[in-house]
């Protein structure tokens, strides 16, 4: 499974305008909503249920990174949204630092193994300095989309 | 004194010269959603109480215990075979503690 196949490119944010947790995940699940990967009707309830699955326990697994996912039922086909923070967001990180890139993903709730596998993927890039390091820099959604584009062949 | 027989027989240990334990032993992922973020926090945050090294590995696959991230390479669903090993002065009780609850707890999970 590669980035730029479970990425909807036009959901992805340069900038997010949120300063905090709560506020971030809004902005990413409505971004998936205007790009017609979720319906409007969903998203308040999507919404609600990632913020209820951070209160358990934090995916600011640390490094300036965080991947908010749940399966929810209104999700019929496997997605993901990347977003960037240039000031850092507090996502009661594992490591207590900001959050710079957030990858948000959302799987049909019947489907662990697909689950697993975009998860395999995500974190294959967001655990490589480079990446993390490109992205963070990346100002504009086309440098972004661009480095999802070509993230298998970024060296290490 | 009381003799752990039951635990010493599942678990392979070697002392080497260094006087560094070795403890090694194979489990299977139980729990229907397989290893995914919550487990693989449980996981990491348990290896993290011992100081030995922990290293899963799954086929030609291996992994630092310690690190979610890492655990979550590993997109190890239900039935999947892995195994764990630890090294250092409390290497036993770190593969034991680890395998009863991939195994037997099944992360509180179904």
């Amino acid at each position: 499974m590669k980035l730029s196949d479970i990425v909807d490119k036009k959901a992805t944010i340069a900038d997010l305008q949120a300063k905090d947790r709560d506020g971030a995940i809004k902005e990413i699940v409505n971004k998936l909503v205007e790009a017609g990967s979720i319906k409007a009707e969903d998203a308040e309830d999507i919404i609600k249920a990632i913020i209820k699955r951070e209160k358990q326990g934090s995916t600011g697994f640390g490094k300036g990174v965080a991947v908010p996912h749940i399966k929810h039922p209104a999700t019929d086909k496997l997605v993901a949204a990347v977003a960037r923070s240039s000031a850092g967001i507090d996502f009661a990180a594992l490591d207590r630092g900001p959050v710079y890139i957030i990858i948000l993903l959302l799987s049909p709730a019947d489907n662990a193994e697909q689950h697993l596998q975009a998860m395999e993927t995500i974190f294959r890039h967001l655990q490589r300095d480079t990446f993390r390091k490109f992205l963070r820099q990346a100002g504009t959604v086309e440098q972004i989309n661009e480095l999802i584009d070509e993230a298998e062949e970024i060296p290490d | 004194m009381q003799f752990e027989s039951n635990s010493l027989a599942e678990t392979k240990m070697n002392v080497d010269e260094s006087n560094n334990n070795l403890a090694v032993k194979d489990v299977r992922i139980e729990n229907k959603m397989g290893l995914h973020a919550r487990p693989a926090m449980q996981l990491a945050e348990l290896a993290n109480k011992f100081d030995s090294d922990i290293t899963i590995r799954k086929d030609n696959q291996s992994v630092n215990a310690k690190s979610i991230m890492e655990v979550l390479l590993l997109a190890a669903t239900q039935g999947t075979n892995l195994q764990i090993e630890a090294k250092g002065s409390d290497a036993k009780d770190a593969v034991e503690a680890l395998s009863k609850l991939i195994e037997k707890d099944k992360f509180g999970e179904e």
